[in-house]
């Protein structure tokens, strides 16, 4: 089973570095990135699925919580 | 009224109070620098030798006052050269505004000169960073920055603003238009309620202890803790970053823990059952092997970032709050508790100085050389007051001066912890002194002075009042000292075998310089200079051998910390 998080986040290329930056640090293994901006083009929904043998998702959603312009962030469960 | 990009970013500072900011000019940031010039009645800049020089002095400025520090820089090597700065100030939650300047936005992306895509490098070691896209987006843009630094758990912002837009012209807006900048789309800070059976913990502890984080430097609820701390009679330990959030001379105080915390405030911390932990982060500097500290110890953590809670230590009850409501609510927990820290303390000071208490291990283990450490601080001490700021590099001296300074005031010690950056001293003390306008102790090691001393001239140039003491041991004596613990003396480039003749150099840069070798020798260039107003260093001559003790190999538990030097024992 894989995992997933989904997230609203401002429509900037730098918030997508900035959170894929994030996992890698925290040594997530990424199968599928999906941006799309919504029809104002101000925020996006970022989807991201992982391969399941990584560490606890529960730490790293808290410090992308953290992050500016990630409005939200949730872990989809499948 | 139209005002150019360069005017806004000066009137945006302004508005915030800014009145001191740090900088070196370059091509991209010729029109801010030509506004700063003329403008009159405004900013004070101070101009560093190297852009390292000017953000860790805008980070010292913003650790000495809690207020933003700001640094001026320009494109590509300007940028880069702050890097470590910025790292520094995210590691240590420092509140530092950094203001880059581009290459004009036709510019950007064809490898144009001085031209770094610095957003991208600074993404991982700041709060938030962004490049100004338009003119009319650049009021916003700032006001935001200084929010987002100051806000909730403070940081590193870093804003990149192309050259084109410093010159273009826009209607400045007046402070209600940008009022719901500060309110629109920000982190809200969500208080945790009161985590289920804490009361209960608090109730039936036996013997409680509080850790005090740089959490609470920061939050100034140095009084709160103060007061709760000495009516409830618990114990307060602090970490590096928490030196001075409680008095060290007080009879709670456990002083400084971790790998080179004093060993019997160690040995407390292993026997508690309840740990108040007030904005930390359990740093392995501190803990060492996770799952080993204080485990028979419930653990309330109390932080403002929940990204701290289970991040480097389970805890029992992670508790998302301002420390001053912690304290608030734990006050009203503790009614009618009543431990008996002082009788706890005494009785571990009597049997410690009966085996081998820290301050008689480090004397015994000094007789080779002129100087005992302990005794040096205590003469530094006596010289600067309780009350001034002290800076320091990283190594020995920084943990020599974190155990036996005792310091007793919020804020009076600044001093790169979790990045641990050499070089960092020097600079901050330039921002502290700004900050504070009165006498900064720097104390520093050579390895890290050497690394950031040109900025001698920037002391020198504002005539700043900085008392930097050299502690020379002609090595770079913690990596020196881990090879003589853990690679059998192989001392592999850590023994300077060429020398600098530090008060030749010091007086190069028209700094009165001192070398001493002895107690006395120094308390004769202390007296001497207890009342010049400018910048003085001294340089005192430490034997290489002598060590930081007790340590706690790093990741390892409190049963194999060294007290002494093993070759000593």
């Amino acid at each position: 089973m894989e995992r997933m998080l989904r997230a609203t986040i401002e429509n900037e290329p730098e918030v997508l570095m900035r959170v894929t930056a994030l996992l890698k640090r925290k040594g997530f293994q990424m199968k599928r990135i999906v941006m799309q901006s919504d029809d104002d083009q101000k925020k996006a929904n970022l989807e991201i699925t992982m391969q399941n043998n990584g560490p606890a998702l529960d730490a790293a959603l808290l410090v992308l919580k953290r992050v500016v312009n990630v409005y939200s962030v949730v872990e989809v469960k499948q | 009224m139209l005002l150019s990009g360069a005017e806004i970013v000066l009137k945006c500072l302004k508005e915030y109070k800014v009145e001191s900011i740090f900088g070196f000019p370059g091509g991209a940031v010729i029109p801010i620098y030509d506004a700063l010039y003329q403008d009159d009645q405004g900013i004070k800049h101070y101009r560093t030798c190297h852009e390292q020089g000017a953000v860790h002095a805008a980070d010292g400025y913003a650790r000495a006052t809690g207020k933003v520090g700001v640094c001026l820089v320009t494109s590509g090597p300007g940028a880069t050269n702050t890097i470590t700065g910025i790292a520094t100030a995210y590691m240590d939650s420092s509140p530092v505004l950094i203001l880059t300047g581009q290459v004009s936005s036709g510019l950007i992306g064809r490898d144009s000169f001085q031209e770094v895509d610095i957003t991208a490098m600074t993404l991982t070691i700041t709060k938030h960073c962004e490049m100004v896209k338009s003119i009319e987006q650049l009021q916003e843009v700032l006001y935001r920055a200084m929010e987002i630094a100051k806000e909730g758990r403070p940081g590193p912002v870093l804003i990149d603003i192309p050259k084109d837009i410093l010159t273009q012209k826009t209607e400045y807006k007046t402070n209600s238009d940008v009022a719901s900048v500060q309110q629109a789309d920000r982190k809200r800070y969500e208080k945790h309620p009161l985590p289920e059976g804490i009361y209960d913990a608090v109730k039936t502890a036996k013997r409680p202890v509080i850790i005090a984080g740089g959490g609470v430097n920061i939050s100034k609820a140095n009084d709160a803790l103060f007061k709760w701390a000495s009516k409830a009679h618990i114990p307060v330990a602090n970490t590096l970053m928490g030196s001075g959030a409680f008095p060290q001379t007080h009879p709670l105080s456990l002083g400084l823990i971790g790998m080179h915390g004093h060993a019997p405030s160690n040995r407390y911390m292993a026997s508690a059952d309840l740990i108040i932990a007030l904005g930390v982060r359990f740093s392995d500097r501190v803990v060492g092997a996770s799952e080993e500290f204080c485990k028979g110890a419930k653990i309330i953590h109390v932080d403002i970032d929940s990204s701290e809670f289970g991040k480097n230590k389970q805890v029992d009850f992670p508790w998302r709050v301002s420390i001053h409501e912690a304290l608030a609510t734990l006050t009203q927990l503790s009614l009618g508790c009543v431990w008996t820290g002082e009788k706890d303390l005494e009785k571990l000071q009597i049997e410690s100085s009966d085996e081998t208490g820290n301050e008689v291990t480090n004397e015994a283990s000094t007789q080779v050389q002129s100087f005992n450490i302990p005794a040096l601080f205590r003469q530094l001490k006596a010289y600067a007051g309780a009350e001034t700021t002290v800076v320091t590099e990283v190594g020995q001296h920084q943990m020599w001066t974190a155990q036996y300074y005792h310091f007793e005031h919020v804020r009076t010690f600044i001093t790169s912890g979790g990045l641990g950056t050499m070089g960092f001293g020097l600079g901050a003390a330039i921002g502290t002194a700004v900050a504070k306008k009165g006498r900064v102790l720097h104390i520093a090691g050579d390895g890290s002075f050497k690394m950031n001393c040109n900025e001698l001239e920037t002391v020198s140039k504002y005539h700043l009042p900085i008392t930097t003491v050299i502690m020379n041991n002609h090595s770079l004596g913690m990596v020196r000292q881990w090879q003589g613990l853990f690679c059998e003396g192989r001392y592999s480039e850590t023994d300077a075998n060429q020398s600098v003749d530090i008060v030749k150099l010091a007086e190069a840069y028209g700094i009165k310089g001192y070398s001493v070798s002895s107690h006395a020798e120094l308390q004769t260039v202390l007296d001497l200079v207890k009342w010049v107003e400018g910048p003085v260093l001294i340089e005192c001559e430490i034997h290489p051998d002598e060590g930081v003790y007790p340590i706690i190999p790093a990741g390892k538990g409190i049963e194999e910390m060294l007290e002494v030097a093993p070759w000593r024992t």
